[in-house]
């Protein structure tokens, strides 16, 4: 289906998610932080489809503009999908989406 | 801790979303103004107004001038028959919404085609739609939109793909709604 990387996300539910999504047919891109390369010689940059960025009190956010950077993802319209686990001010929330990036309270 | 059942539903759907991105082509609003209620929409008369691509959920507008607008209106329609230049410019001619092009503003609102001009307005076509897709930040060369068909011979055939709605609104001879 697409290929998927996780950002943010403390180990177990990293490990959960990438199950997850790999028993949905995804291929998914674990261990990366923004601003290296991929360690996986299987991927670059230029393959993630969706970034999928976990955004809590312990993981703040000025990671996702290194995420959204050509540095790191450079393939055709990739989706940035920040999931929050609390709620952001609807200022922020609205500059997140007009930027093209995809807020998911979850 | 996360609804990680949640964000994979939404992961679905995002991929999804863009498989049909490189599959179908962008999505395109096409508006016509000068719709008559009761009509149905698209007949003879109407102004084909503007044409918008949908992407990210935000509208963004096409800079087409009239002559573009009825070529990319005509295309839209024929798009899963690719045609050459000199049978766009036949079809145009002969298809009465676009032979009457605006008639209900008070004016006609037609433009000229022949074969060589619609090879011109494809090219501009082209360049109009780079120009909205840097704006919206789709990263598409419009030649995958606007794509050119060889043929065994010397003909080139034009096909749009996108995926195209239309909207109708009313409006009166003043441009009011």
């Amino acid at each position: 289906m697409a290929v998927i990387a996780l950002y943010g996300f403390d180990e177990k539910q990293e490990r959960d998610l990438k199950w997850l999504l790999e028993a949905r047919g995804h291929q998914v891109v674990t261990g990366q932080t923004p601003g290296q390369k991929y360690a996986d010689p299987h991927f670059s940059e230029a393959d993630i489809e969706v970034a999928v960025v976990s955004f809590t009190a312990a993981s703040p956010l000025p990671t996702v503009g290194a995420i959204g950077s050509k540095d790191l993802i450079n393939s055709d319209n990739p989706v940035v999908l920040i999931v929050c686990s609390k709620f952001l001010s609807p200022q922020f929330e609205l500059d997140l989406e007009e930027r093209g990036f995809r807020v998911l309270y979850a | 801790m996360h609804d990680l059942r949640a964000i994979a539903d939404r992961v679905d759907v995002l991929a999804l979303s863009l498989r049909r991105l490189r599959q179908q082509g962008p999505r395109f609003r096409i508006q016509h103004a000068f719709w008559q209620p009761g009509t149905g929409g698209c007949k003879p008369g109407e102004e084909i107004a503007s044409v918008s691509l949908l992407f990210r959920n935000r509208l963004f507008h096409v800079p087409l001038s009239a002559a573009q607008r009825i070529l990319f209106d005509f295309l839209a329609r024929q798009k899963s028959t690719p045609r050459s230049a000199k049978q766009i410019a036949v079809g145009i001619r002969h298809s009465i919404f676009h032979r009457e092009h605006g008639r209900n503003t008070g004016i006609l609102l037609v433009r000229k085609f022949a074969a060589s001009t619609v090879k011109e307005y494809i090219k501009r076509l082209r360049q109009s739609l780079a120009i909205c897709f840097d704006e919206a930040g789709l990263r598409m060369d419009p030649k995958r939109v606007v794509v050119s068909q060889q043929t065994t011979g010397n003909e080139v055939h034009y096909l749009l793909r996108a995926r195209c709605e239309w909207l109708h609104v009313e409006m009166n001879s003043k441009g009011l709604l």
